[in-house]
């Protein structure tokens, strides 16, 4: 393992600032891609930025490469991930709790502020069916170790004292799910201190450039394509949905389809949540910014802009949360990901031997990319998926085991 | 952090660099520091706080021009001449732009007074709005804008927008730019022009274009002593440079302000001659107390990226252009690039032509204006001062002044890695929040300079120009559907009490419940009955004209999509009634396949608003039903009980009795539901029965046993899973998921299936319980629906429990409230009417 990069102090802060920054480091170079690799990973988001780290903590020898097909940015509303735990299936639980108890002390292994935030998440629950379907998933949490319970009304009105109080007139209120342990943090932050990390750890990461194919030999992966020219790597990792074509036409079929969230940025203005809610009447989630703003993430149908959505938007917030009608819109942007049909990532080996994938995140990538990241690195030192893994390999699209993990509301 | 001492010991990404160990405060000491006000309070939230809303106009036009300057008046008269009608917004509180500060003659008469004339004409046209002090915040990619006035928002549709945003100043980038008393120069200029105020006595002028000169004349005629021009042109070749030197201002070419000084306000200005090396012997030191900078102008474009163009950086002319822009988009005068008064004019002409012409009008001739205003050649392109900087100039040189960003800060952040213009500006801050047009040229001009590539700044095609109140954009009612009650609690009844009263009520005599947000979605056309088939999992088969089935539709990997009660009308309209949940699902997968399989002539359509429905179940619903339609010779065909009229409206009966109950429901056209609704809840009443809300309904289906593909599974499910086996006919011919039913996974033995649960005890385990096979032993399934039932006097459930129906007898386990209790299986169907009251253990 290299020398770990020059970590952070007030001293070497205050000292860069005096002589006007000219002794700082790069967190990572522009760099062109090598002729070859150990393992190439495709695409920059998150998961794909915290594999590149713990593969080159982990194994010392491989040469590790990642292709990024733009700069290194987070999708509109990254700036406010939410780690949650809310999930129906054990292993996604698993997965997400253990990605929640090592964002604690990654800020300070990756030298790098994430802004982790704990802000608690509740989700409310305006009808019978809701309420049932937060019930088991708040069981389901439970026994797989996540502080989740549900609360009653009055005690979720307390926790979110802007609610409106006339709310049974559009909705009841019928009782929420309360998760304590939920927190925001910066996804943008999270990749850029991945990548710091990874390039002092001897990982070249590579930006603006897109892989335009597949090399196979035989039944092997033996590199990949690219704009910048081409590379040969033993282990491909595909983590980019853009990637996907590509796989196509090796003769792997990945099943992605896009969902579409449009992103609304409040200017700071006065509080009106402190906890983190969701809500159907929303349509979405309405998180508190560091700086004092709010994020409105709401579901969209795709192939509809943002701003055609801001007024129904706006009058379902104001609705919900009535001191918002005191706020500002600022912003409005749409993120589209491609995710898979059941609502859970594919992770592992794909078809030719030495390829593997780390694809369809639904809204999850963030949150789960310290545990993703570490458990991939494993699997791919070891060539093959622990038991942890295994319910999210790409076969279940064969078999028809699918994961349970499908998003509940229809966007309107 | 942008601002104040503290930020010069700080360094680029400071949010980033800081604060990774978060500190650990001792409770007491921290409830100190916060009493006293050293950290902020948490604010304290008590009540939900007023609800805002503002009034909201919408209008729909054919060309709305953005900008009422120049070129505006221009593009609004072209398109107002090929009648067209026409909304021009103006941001200003009047219209004219920056005619104030321009001398000269238009057709004869001065340009203020010609321009006045111009606008007298326009504002008397029939077809013409002309909003003023109205901000255009947004530009959407479909034509559609939001306009903010002083008290209102303006949601505008147009089919064609013309862009004549003008453009804005850019300050020069140099140490100290910052500064007071460092301003742009056509702003004291105009605020001269325009309200007689002096920018300061002793005035340097700072420039790379002739608009520096035009404020040295104007400056000069109200008796402001101009000390010096300072050119950072060599060799200046323009008209108005040769009048200002006619007037004895001295003047230095190739010059530029390399400092300022002064502590507090602006005592003198250095300036240094930009193309020698050792340019610290050449330096001057010049008093004044004013200096106006003019780096030329930069094309006010930010509504153009908002509206889907392409925007480029051009080092050339050092400003952002449209280099590709949607077909409906147009853009005039000096957004275009072209400022002068007659290229303004002639460019905005033909702009608003243009969009007249695009939506089929002919476009008027271009009208002839005798123009005598002297045109200014293109300002010089100079990215930053001075051209050789030190680390600790360029560490005093602002290029972001709304921000406070340095020309350092960028510098440092491009060598630590962050290029890209979204990494500026959630790194160092530059360009965030969608920084203005001179902002975000000379940010782009810095990072040419320092190596980078620039592109379109951050936020610029998503943030608004001006934030949107919410209380404006969001309409009037709640815009959230009604939702049913969960229950009708009598004064001081508790929820469960109510929803076990609903229970009990509708079980002896009769329940009435409102169904009208169950989704109906119709399927029509020749092929209807052919697309159905492919579609639905269920055989269709026998199913005729007037009748109706239950059906189940699969997704492709063959599991229960959603399902349905589906009612022919005739071979070429079907309906499928389907749970509020299950709406849209179906709509959209409707929709769906009838686009991929064009071969097939069907429409589909969302008719659950048209319809609405009331449910009436229970032992006494027969008799209260009696005489409820107005022909007594109404139609009675197979599978419904009768079609008819009730109170004037359209309406028919079906059989609904999946609770067990003898139930109808009525389906009526929505205008007829409430008197529909009136006549039942009075006989109801009478007869001693209850309106039921949803928890009632729920609790009525799971005492049925009644499977449920949302509840039961959430989407993992098969029809076999559910007990709905039969509603899958695999060997009817192809359809939705049929191939996926043999994969190995959904063949299995041992597959979790829906069972019903017998509970001991007083309360029910809540959805997601795990069922055990005996106390800390295999796990052998999951509770998914509970509740008690008044009927049994019992907690029932629903679960999924591997290979459950063979189980039926056994016993499982599970953990309430930190205790092992039983639960027995029991087949779903019926679950809580079988009356016996077993003992589980």
């Amino acid at each position: 393992m290299r020398a770990p990069v020059r970590r952070f102090s007030w001293f070497s802060l205050v000292r860069e600032a005096r002589r006007f920054g000219t002794g700082s480091e790069p967190a990572r170079r522009p760099v062109a891609p090598a002729d070859r690799y150990d393992v190439v990973i495709l695409g920059g988001g998150a998961a794909a930025l915290a594999l590149a780290y713990h593969l080159r903590r982990l194994y010392d020898p491989p040469r590790v490469g990642l292709l990024s097909a733009g700069p290194l940015e987070g999708a509109p509303g990254a700036i406010n991930a939410v780690l949650r735990t809310d999930r129906r299936e054990p292993a996604a639980i698993a997965l997400y709790a253990e990605a929640r108890r090592r964002y604690e002390g990654l800020s300070r292994t990756l030298d790098f502020n994430l802004g982790l935030t704990p802000r608690g998440l509740l989700v409310l629950a305006h009808s019978e069916l809701e309420l049932d379907r937060l019930a088991y998933v708040a069981a389901v949490a439970a026994e797989a170790g996540a502080a989740s319970w549900m609360v009653p009304p009055r005690e979720a009105r307390s926790l979110l004292p802007r609610l409106a109080p006339d709310l049974a007139l559009p909705g009841p209120l019928a009782g929420a799910l309360w998760q304590p342990g939920a927190a925001l943090v910066d996804g943008e932050a999270v990749m850029w201190g991945f990548a710091r990390m990874a390039a002092a750890l001897g990982a070249d990461i590579v930006e603006g450039c897109p892989a335009t194919g597949l090399r196979l030999a035989g039944d092997r992966v033996a590199g990949v394509e690219t704009t910048k020219g081409r590379v040969a790597a033993e282990t491909v990792v595909v983590t980019d949905a853009a990637a996907v074509p590509l796989l196509a036409a090796a003769g792997v079929a990945v099943p992605l389809e896009p969902r579409v969230r449009h992103v609304f940025t409040m200017a700071p203005g006065p509080p009106v949540l402190d906890v983190t809610v969701e809500s159907s009447l929303l349509g979405g989630l309405a998180s508190r910014s560091r700086r004092g703003g709010m994020l409105l993430a709401v579901d969209a149908a795709p192939g509809r802009a943002a701003w055609s959505a801001a007024s129904e938007a706006a009058t379902r917030l104001t609705t919900l949360l009535p001191a918002s009608s005191r706020l500002s819109l600022a912003a409005g942007a749409s993120a589209t990901t491609l995710a898979t049909p059941d609502g859970a990532p594919i992770l592992g080996p794909l078809g030719p031997e030495g390829l593997w994938a780390c694809l369809g995140w639904d809204d999850g990538e963030v949150a789960a990319a310290p545990s993703i990241g570490t458990a991939l690195a494993a699997a791919i030192g070891q060539g093959g998926l622990d038991a942890a893994l295994q319910p999210f390999a790409a076969e279940r699209f064969v078999t028809g085991a699918l994961l349970d993990e499908r998003p509940v509301r229809e966007p309107a | 952090m942008s601002r104040g001492p503290l930020r010069r010991l700080l360094p680029p990404g400071a949010e980033f660099k800081i604060g990774r160990r978060p500190p650990r405060l001792l409770p007491a000491l921290d409830l100190l520091l916060r009493r006293l006000g050293v950290i902020a309070r948490r604010p304290e939230i008590r009540d939900a706080g007023p609800l805002l809303r503002t009034e909201q106009v919408e209008r729909v036009v054919d060309v709305l021009v953005v900008g009422g300057g120049a070129a505006g008046i221009a593009a609004a008269e072209a398109a107002a001449a090929a009648g067209r009608p026409v909304l021009l917004a103006e941001r200003a509180a009047r219209l004219g732009g920056v005619a104030d500060g321009y001398d000269g003659f238009v057709d004869g008469m001065p340009v203020t007074a010609w321009l006045d004339g111009r606008i007298a004409g326009l504002r008397g046209r029939d077809g013409v709005t002309i909003l003023t002090g109205a901000a255009v915040t947004v530009l959407g990619a479909d034509g559609a804008a939001f306009i903010l006035d002083s008290s209102r928002l303006w949601r505008v549709a147009a089919k064609a927008v013309v862009l004549a945003t003008g453009a804005a100043e850019k300050p020069l980038v140099f140490p100290g730019n910052d500064r007071a008393g460092v301003m742009l120069a056509a702003a004291a200029r105009l605020g001269l022009r325009c309200r007689g105020v002096r920018p300061g006595r002793r005035v340097v002028i700072a420039t790379t274009g002739d608009e520096g000169y035009r404020a040295a004349l104007d400056l000069a005629a109200a008796g402001v002593a101009v000390e010096r021009i300072v050119d950072l042109r060599l060799d200046p070749e323009s008209a108005t440079a040769y009048v200002v030197r006619s007037h004895g201002i001295r003047m230095a070419f190739g010059s530029a302000p390399v400092a300022v000084l002064g502590s507090g306000r602006l005592s003198a200005v250095v300036v240094a001659n930009r193309f020698t090396v050792d340019g610290v012997a050449l330096r001057h030191t010049i008093p004044c107390d004013a200096l106006l900078v003019s780096g030329g102008f930069s094309p006010e474009l930010r509504l153009a990226a908002q509206a889907g163009a392409a925007l480029a950086f051009d080092a050339g002319l050092g400003a952002f252009t449209v280099i590709e822009r949607p077909d409906w988009l147009f853009v005039g005068g000096a957004a275009g690039g072209r400022g002068n008064l007659s290229a303004a004019l002639d460019d905005g002409w033909h702009a608003g032509a243009a969009a007249a012409s695009s939506l089929g009008a002919a476009p008027p001739p271009a009208p002839v204006h005798t123009i005598s205003v002297v045109a200014d050649p293109a300002a010089e392109a100079v990215p930053l001062l001075p051209d050789p900087a030190t680390p600790a100039e360029e560490a005093q040189a602002t290029v972001d002044l709304a921000n406070g960003v340095r020309v350092r800060d960028v510098a440092v952040a491009l060598h630590e890695g962050f290029r890209s213009p979204r990494q500026l500006a959630r790194y160092v801050r530059l360009g965030r929040g969608g920084a203005d047009a001179a902002t975000a040229t000379l940010a782009a001009a810095a990072v040419v300079r320092l190596g980078g590539a620039p592109g379109v700044p951050d936020g610029w095609a998503e943030t608004a120009l001006v934030p949107i109140p919410l209380a404006a954009l969001a309409r009037a009612g709640s815009g959230i559907p009604p939702a049913p009650a969960r229950a009708f609690p009598r004064p001081g009844e508790e929820v469960e009490t109510a929803i076990r009263r609903e229970v009990a009520a509708t079980r002896a005599t009769a329940g009435l419940f409102d169904l009208s947000t169950c989704g109906r979605i119709a399927v029509g056309g020749p092929d209807a009955q052919a697309f159905l088939d492919r579609v639905l999992a269920t055989d269709l088969g026998v199913l005729t004209a007037g009748s109706a089935a239950p059906a189940v539709a699969l997704d492709p990997f063959g599991f229960v999509h959603f399902a349905g009660d589906l009612a022919a009308f005739s071979p070429m309209r079907f309906v499928l009634n389907t749970a509020p949940e299950m709406r849209l699902r179906c709509q959209r997968w409707f929709t769906r396949w009838a686009a991929e399989w064009h071969d097939l002539d069907v429409s589909i359509a969302d008719e659950t608003s048209l319809w609405s429905a009331a449910w009436i179940g229970g032992a006494a619903a027969p008799s209260l039903l009696r005489d409820i339609a107005d022909d007594a010779g109404s139609r009675p065909a197979s599978g419904l009980l009768w079609r008819g009229h009730v109170g004037g409206a359209v309406a028919w009966a079906v059989p609904h009795a999946a609770t067990g109950e003898p139930a109808v429901e009525i389906v009526i056209a929505t205008a007829g539901m409430s008197a529909l609704w009136r006549r039942l809840a009075g006989r109801v009443a009478d007869a001693g029965g209850a309106i039921v809300g949803t928890g009632a309904w729920e609790r009525l289906h799971l005492e049925a046993g009644v499977p449920d593909p949302v509840r039961d599974g959430g989407g993992v499910t098969t029809a076999a899973d559910l007990g709905l086996g039969t509603l899958v006919a695999a060997d009817k011919g192809d359809f939705v998921g049929r191939d996926a039913l043999a994969r190995p996974a959904l063949a299995a033995a041992g597959r979790p299936r829906l069972v019903g649960l017998l509970l001991d005890g007083s309360d029910a385990p809540s959805p997601g319980t795990l069922l055990l096979a005996e106390p800390a032993g295999e796990v052998v399934g999951r509770v998914t629906r509970s509740g008690h039932s008044p009927t049994a006097r019992r907690p029932i459930a629903l679960g999924l429990v591997a290979d459950g129906p063979n189980r039926a007898g056994d016993r499982v386990a599970f953990r309430r409230a930190g205790e092992w209790r039983w639960a027995a299986i029991v087949m779903p169907q019926r679950l809580g009417l079988s009356g016996s009251r077993r003992a589980v253990t």
